[in-house]
Order: C-alpha cells, then sequence, then structure tokens
C-alpha cells in the first residue's frame, strides 16, 4: 500500500543516548515504523530521547505506539522521554493524560543567555 | 473519485438531508486514503471557515472516525461533509460488523488502543453514533466562528 511519505525521523546517537527527532505528520499509516524505529533505539541506548518539535499532527495510534514504547523501553531498564511536544500534538498529549505519565514533557528551556 | 454503483444510497442520502445543507465533500475511505482523505477534510474545513484550535480538532476527530473504519469497520465505507448554517457536519459511515458495546470512556494512560472514540467526542460539539442499520454510522460536528459580519454586543 504505497501512500506518500508524509514524515521523516533522524536518529542522533550518542555514546549512551540517542535522539529520536520526528517531523511532519504521523498517522495509522506511518505507526507501525515508527514502533520499529523505536525498539530498534530502545534496544541500543540506555536513554531515548523523542524529539517531537517537528511534528504537527498525531492521531490515536500514534498514542499507542508512544505508549507502548513507554513500556518497552520500562521494561528494559531505558529512560524513555518525550521532549518538545507543541501545538496539536502537546494538546492531544496532555488531554488524554499521556504526557503526564511521561513525567511531564521537558519544554524547550527558555533561552538561557 | 468516482464511487460507482452508490448511487442510490448517494440519492437518497440527499434527499434525507434539507435544503439549506451544502454539501462539501464526499468520499470513499480506504487504507490507502486516509492520509489524503485528511488532508482533503481540513482543506474543506478551512474553506468553511473553520481555523485554528477548531481546525485541528475537528480533523482529527473526523480522521479518528476514518481510522476505526480501516481497522475495525471492514476496511472501507464513505465520509461526507456538510455545512448547515454555522454547523459543519461530517458523518463516517461503513459496512462492518457493528460496534456492538460503544465505549467512549478515556483509557488510563498506560493502556494502548482505545482512544479514538473518546478523541473524536472529546474534541468536537458532539459525536453520534448510530449502529441500527447496516454498519455504523458516526458523525462528528463542529461549530464555525462567526464570520466578520457582526459583532455581538458587549
Amino acid at each position: 500500500m504505497a501512500t506518500e511519505q508524509t514524515w521523516q525521523w533522524r536518529v542522533d546517537v550518542g555514546a549512551a543516548r540517542r535522539v529520536v527527532a520526528l517531523s511532519g505528520e504521523i498517522d495509522m499509516s506511518g505507526a507501525d515504523r515508527l514502533d520499529d524505529l523505536l525498539h530498534e533505539t530502545i534496544a541500543q541506548a540506555g536513554t531515548v530521547e523523542v524529539d517531537l518539535a517537528g511534528l504537527t499532527f498525531i492521531d490515536s495510534t500514534v498514542l499507542s505506539t508512544l505508549v507502548g514504547a513507554h513500556h518497552h523501553a520500562a521494561d528494559r531498564g531505558v529512560d524513555f522521554i518525550l521532549v518538545n511536544a507543541a501545538g496539536q500534538v502537546r494538546r492531544v498529549l496532555d488531554m488524554t493524560g499521556i504526557m503526564q505519565m511521561f513525567g511531564g514533557v521537558a519544554d524547550p528551556p527558555p533561552a538561557a543567555i | 473519485m468516482a464511487s460507482g454503483g452508490t448511487d442510490d444510497v448517494g440519492a437518497g442520502w440527499r434527499t434525507a438531508r434539507g435544503a439549506d445543507e451544502a454539501a462539501l465533500l464526499s468520499e470513499e475511505i480506504t487504507a490507502a486514503r486516509v492520509t489524503p482523505l485528511r488532508h482533503a477534510v481540513a482543506a474543506a474545513a478551512r474553506s468553511a471557515g473553520l481555523v485554528g484550535h477548531g481546525l485541528e480538532d475537528f480533523v482529527l476527530a473526523v480522521h479518528e472516525l476514518v481510522t476505526n473504519v480501516v481497522r475495525h469497520g471492514g476496511g472501507s465505507g464513505e465520509v461526507r461533509l456538510w455545512q448547515n448554517f454555522d454547523l459543519l457536519t461530517c458523518q463516517v459511515r461503513d459496512n462492518g460488523p457493528g460496534l456492538g458495546e460503544v465505549d467512549v470512556a478515556l483509557p488510563s494512560p498506560g493502556e494502548v488502543g482505545h482512544r479514538g472514540l473518546w478523541l473524536a467526542q472529546q474534541l468536537t460539539e458532539g459525536l453520534m453514533i448510530d449502529n441500527s442499520g447496516q454498519g455504523t454510522t458516526a458523525s462528528v460536528t463542529a461549530r464555525l466562528p462567526a464570520r466578520s459580519t457582526m459583532n455581538e454586543g458587549r
């Protein structure tokens, strides 16, 4: 089922920490790929940070993917963190209580200059 | 995208609705069409005057209903969007086995799944589910913001 790619990802690989930066719109057509990506990353790092800054749309299937990855990481003793959620993404995470489960979101720090 | 073979159904729907209703969109649902359908609904709702969070919320609500059709409603169906004065309604129909017990409660944050209908309900003026006929029909409604015609006295 070929559909146009509506989202992108990039992984910054550190020694102990990996940052998965997501951008675009993710819905049910991308949820499985996202699930694979998060599981692969969780298998390879002690801390996984998911940077949501570039995401403009998520749906309930993506919420499920994030919750599932959270459990998977917890089982393996991996810290799994969401950062920089904004707009629609932030509102949906907040209203479903998922952001609170992740221990709140690390907002971009107020420019400490 | 021509639907083909469903002309009778379409005609029935049209006559069942009032003269004040303006049809904005009518599309078939398939798994491959979920994303383009969302974009089409967003464009139509924006043209009708929905903006900002209201637009985002309505688009996600409709998308959740469409996703339900693909995942649980037999995989195919139909989306219709229309405007009636300041109300925008989107109806999503499938030919699936029906939802059975309809539970729209918010699951606990740690639960995987079951948030679609709750989101559709929370993000709109109302969610209606009709399981009485063949398949399931779900509708969500949004209220359009007042156009810049009049200021209500304050």
